[in-house]
This record gives C-alpha cells, structure tokens and sequence, in this order.
C-alpha cells in the first residue's frame, strides 16, 4: 500500500512539527485549561436554564464536549496553513516532483491534522477530569471521544486545505478562516442546548456538522442527555461521515487541480 | 536509455498567455555529462527546468528525460531524477536527517537501504556532522548542501539543479562545485544544471548552451565556443623607442597572419589576433627584427561574458537588478499566475 505509506510520510513530518517546540506543547495544554475555565466560568450562571432542557449536572460539565469542539476545530482549521508555507518556500513543487500521488499529499495533511486534534482532545480531557467533570461512559467513553475528535477533524481539515489551496495568499486564508471559524461555534450546540435558542438560530444549527459531533460527546461525557431534538448516536456519526466524505473528495480534487496549473 | 541521451527535446515551447516564455527549443544532453544553461533572469531557464522536471505542461513540442515522455510518462519521469529548486527547499523544524528521511520515502524507498542512502548522500556533501541538528541553525551554504542531497537520496540517473548556487558566497559556490564534479566524476550523474553566473557555466559545464528570451543561440563546449569568438586580446608595451622604429614594428606585425586588428597608442600596441599561442612569439621576434625591446605583455581570452555579449546583444549583468529583485519579480510573476 505504497499510497498510505506516502500519506504517513507528509502526516509524520507534520506532527514531528507539532512535538517539535515545547513552549507549543506548554501553550496548547495552557489553551485548553483557559477555554475551559473561562467558557465554563462566564456561563456558570446559566444552571437553572440548563436543568429546563432535563441537564442536571454543572455548567463545566455541559461545556466539555463543547470545548473540545472549539480546540478542535480551531486547530483543524488552522492545520492547512502549513500548505501555504509548503508553496510559499518551494517545498510544495520539490514533494510534486517526486513520484507520489497528488491526493497522498493533500490527504496526509488531513492525515496529521486529525491525529492532533486527537491529541488536543486528549489534552483537555485530562483538563476537565481535574475540573471535577465525569466522563459518563467511563474508559470507554475516553477512547470514544478521542475518535469523535479525529472523526470532526478530517472533515474540518479538509476545509482548511480547500482554503488555503484557493487562497493563494496568507491575508486571504486568515480573513476566510476567521469568518468561518467563531461563527460555527455559535452556531451549533457547542456553548448552548439549541431548544434555548430562538428558533431560526436552532434551525441554522441542524446544518452545522459541528452540532453533531456535539451531540455525539454529550453521549458520552453525559450519558442520556441529548442536545437536540430526534439525535442519536449513530445519525450523529453516520452525518460526520458524510461531512468528512465530502470535504475529503473535495479537498483533493481541489488539490490536485491547484498542482496542475501550480506554476503553468 | 535511448541512445545515451539523458535529455531530449525537440521543438519544446512554453506559453503563457501572449508571452512565449520557452520557443521552441531543440537540446540533447548526454549521459553522463554536466550540461550548463546560461541565461539572465527571465530568459527561460527555469521554465524549462520545470518542463523537464514534469511540473508544468508543455504547450507544444516533445521532451524526453531519461528515455520517458513528460507529458505521457511522468510517473516514470519523476522516478528517475532529482529535482533541486531554485529555492532552498527544505524544512527547517526537521534535522538534516529527517528531512531526507521523509525525501527518500517519498521516493518510495524504505529501511536499511534509504538509511543507507542517506548516510552516504551526507557523507557526498560534507554533512554529516550536521546531520542531527534542526535546519533552522544551518548557514545559507547548509542548507543548499542539504538540498542537493535530497536530491540525490534516491539515486536518480539526472540530477536537476536551478541556480544552485544564486546568493551563495565564493567560498560555498566553489564547495558546491566541487560536490556536483565528485557527483558526475564519482556516480556517472547526468547533470542539468541552470544558472545566470558565467564563471559557473566556465567552471563547471562540459557543454553550455546560452539562452536569452526563450530560445537557444549557441551551445557548445564552453572552449569551443571561447573559441568561436575567433580571437584573443593582447596588450604588448614597449620600452622607449624611436617613434619610426615603433611604425615599422607595427607595419611587420600587422602583415602577420593572425593578426587580426592593431591599434597602436603611443609605447602601447592593443592587438587582437586568431591564435594567441603561435602569435606571442612571433610578436618577440617581430620586435627583435626592428630593434624595439618589449617592457611586458600581456593576453587574454574571450570570457563566457564576450561570447554572451556577442550572441544576445548584451552582457549578462546588465540586465539590472540584483538577485533580491529578481526574487522579487518571480514571487510577482508566481502571485499572478495563480
């Protein structure tokens, strides 16, 4: 399977970039504390709306799953940024001439971006546990989060990569990431159960992927409360599938356009 | 490989909108031989690299690398060369090592055979002791060494250097030289190399063909085409002597018949003559025979530069602008494009 060999290789040197630095880990670990604390903090007082929707837990414990989106989908959405640099430098044109296929270059960043979101969900898991939030579904429900993650990152990632391969310059990709990027987040169950939002708002989550994977860690962080009206697990994890899919086929053939007419 | 040729192209022409940036250039390259492609800034090189590298599609004529089609066999193509651009491209959060690492894998080379390679190619360039340390703490000169070793951790049969040695100082620039002799003389490399330096092109190339706006005006060995010229310069000044003796010496010397042109400016003769070795002493003897004594002389072969001048029109620093400008006007041209 020489094709998810050269995946391995442009995802392996991505993530060496990520274990690289250590004042990067320290200030990722420190940005999941902070997202927490502060998101948790400032809506503490939003409880007794909270147990009107049937959550009788904390509002730190409602939030988890929410933050994890956040961290993920900032880092997944930023993640394509390095295919700016790639071209900027000449590396990009230096990987074209070599033998490998277009859409292995395109899907082993995907590749990377998702196993770190993996990790970062890891991170501010640990975060929350010293928070004093349950994870409802136990170990299982762990290893199931991190999945979820990855699951939200490829399709996340592919956005990115589509972004940063038709915004030819950086100025571009941050204005186009930074229009997208908040606006999703509240635009989905992430902070607030959507039956506490008016009812256009609540609409507009349901097209949200990012809602559904919300959903998903609800189920597993705790169990038995749904943030959306006619969820389940499996139609949370059947539409992140789809959304990947499509984000995946677009990505690359987006790609593998942009290295045809690259310098011609 | 077909018939030994590394590279061939026949009518190979490159257009971008109205602008014909390669036209119809016709080139063989030999196996085994460093083959120079001179030329200013914008003159084609590059574009031409990036033809014969696969990386943008011809819009006319054929190309041929290693015995492959560009346009119908790529995959083959890309297999058998290395590719060093000519911006240093390599990852500075990798070390030495990884960044070939993920090279040769992306080769599709693997194991004990790629570390092998890598060691080997690190040996080639004189980095090994560098090997261990993140790129971001190598020098200018490093990182070009670097690059080029990357494009050899896969063995290619033609190795393909764009201006490997643009803003490198003297000291690297004749280091570099002398990796890319070692890898010819040591590997039987093929070698195509681009660049804008006449010395380069002197120093290095056994043939040279000289590019100016897209096309080929002469390509040869860089003697042959010194040669071509047709003459050598000598400067010849006398020690004080009667001015008519002076005259007479001047009449014999210009019935010589390799004597080209003569101009004389008091007690000094500025001859151009066909054959500088068989000119010189007939010029001492000429002198004896008038009873002038020659001070000093002096002579000196047409440079690449006076072949340049002589079959584009101009020298090939004139064009203006430094390589930071011309830097400049590719990431322009390169924004524009996409």
């Amino acid at each position: 399977m020489s094709a998810l060999e050269e995946m391995y290789w442009i995802a392996w040197r991505e993530v060496r970039h990520y274990f690289r630095s250590r004042l990067g880990m320290a200030s990722r670990l420190l940005q999941a504390a902070t997202w927490l604390v502060l998101v948790g903090s400032i809506f503490s007082g939003t409880g007794g709306l909270l147990k009107s929707v049937g959550f009788q837990g904390s509002y730190f414990q409602y939030i988890t799953p929410g933050v994890i989106c956040m961290i993920v989908i900032f880092g997944s959405i930023f993640g394509g940024m390095t295919t700016l640099w790639d071209r900027r430098f000449g590396y990009f044109q230096k990987q074209l001439a070599t033998p490998i296929a277009r859409y292995s270059l395109a899907l082993g960043k995907v590749m990377a971006i998702s196993f770190i979101s993996g990790i970062q969900a890891l991170i501010l898991l640990c975060a929350a546990l010293l928070l004093g939030v349950r994870i409802g579904t136990g170990a299982f429900g762990v290893v199931a989060i991190i999945l979820i993650a990855m699951l939200l990152a490829i399709g996340f990632a592919g956005i990115s990569v589509i972004i940063a391969t038709v915004a030819t310059t950086s100025d571009l990709f941050w204005s186009v990431i930074n229009l997208i990027g908040l606006p999703l987040v509240f635009l989905s169950s992430a902070l607030f159960p959507p039956r506490l939002m008016p009812s256009w708002l609540a609409a507009v989550t349901s097209y949200n992927p990012l809602t559904y994977a919300v959903d998903a860690l609800q189920a597993m962080v705790n169990p038995g409360f749904r943030t959306g009206v006619g969820l389940t697990l499996p139609v949370d994890i059947g539409i992140l599938i789809v959304f990947d899919a499509a984000m995946l086929l677009a990505s690359t053939y987006l790609f593998r356009r942009e290295a045809r007419r690259l310098i011609a | 490989m077909a018939s030994g040729s590394a590279v061939v192209t026949d009518g190979l022409t490159k257009r971008f909108g109205s602008l014909t940036a390669v036209n119809s250039l016709s080139l063989e390259v030999k196996d085994g031989e460093i083959f120079g492609f001179l030329g200013p800034n914008g003159a084609g090189k590059t574009t031409t690299i990036l033809m014969l590298v696969t990386l943008i599609t011809p819009s006319g004529g054929m190309a041929r690398v290693a015995g492959y089609d560009v346009v119908r066999q790529p995959a083959k193509v890309r297999e058998a060369i290395g590719y060093v651009s000519q911006d240093i491209a390599v990852d500075e959060y990798l070390t030495g090592r990884e960044n070939l690492l993920v090279e040769g894998h992306l080769h599709h080379m693997k194991g004990g055979a790629l570390g092998r390679s890598i060691d080997e190619v690190l040996q080639t360039v004189d980095m090994g002791e560098w090997a261990g340390k993140l790129v971001a703490n190598y020098s200018g000169g490093m990182r070009r060494r670097l690059d080029i070793a990357g494009g050899l951790v896969h063995h290619p049969k033609i190795l393909f250097l764009d201006e490997p040695t643009l803003g490198l100082d003297p000291q690297t620039r004749s280091a570099i030289w002398e990796y890319i002799r070692k890898l010819r003389n040591e590997y039987g490399l093929t070698i195509f190399i681009t660049t804008h330096y006449m010395d380069e092109a002197d120093a290095l190339c056994d043939r040279v063909a000289i590019i100016d706006h897209g096309e080929i005006k002469a390509a040869d060995t860089p003697e042959n085409l010194k040669k071509s010229m047709g003459s050598d310069l000598i400067e010849v000044v006398l020690k004080p002597a009667p001015p008519e003796l002076v005259s007479r010496l001047c009449e014999s010397l210009r019935g010589l018949p390799m004597m080209v042109q003569l101009q004389q400016k008091e007690d000094r003769l500025n001859l151009s003559v066909k054959n500088v070795e068989r000119a010189i002493p007939e010029i001492f003897a000429q002198a004896q025979g008038a009873g002038v004594a020659i001070d000093s002389i002096s002579s000196k072969h047409p440079s690449l530069n006076d072949v340049f001048l002589a079959f584009t029109g101009r020298g090939l620093r004139e064009e203006g602008g430094d390589s930071w400008t011309g830097r400049r006007a590719q990431e322009r041209a390169r924004r524009a494009r996409s």
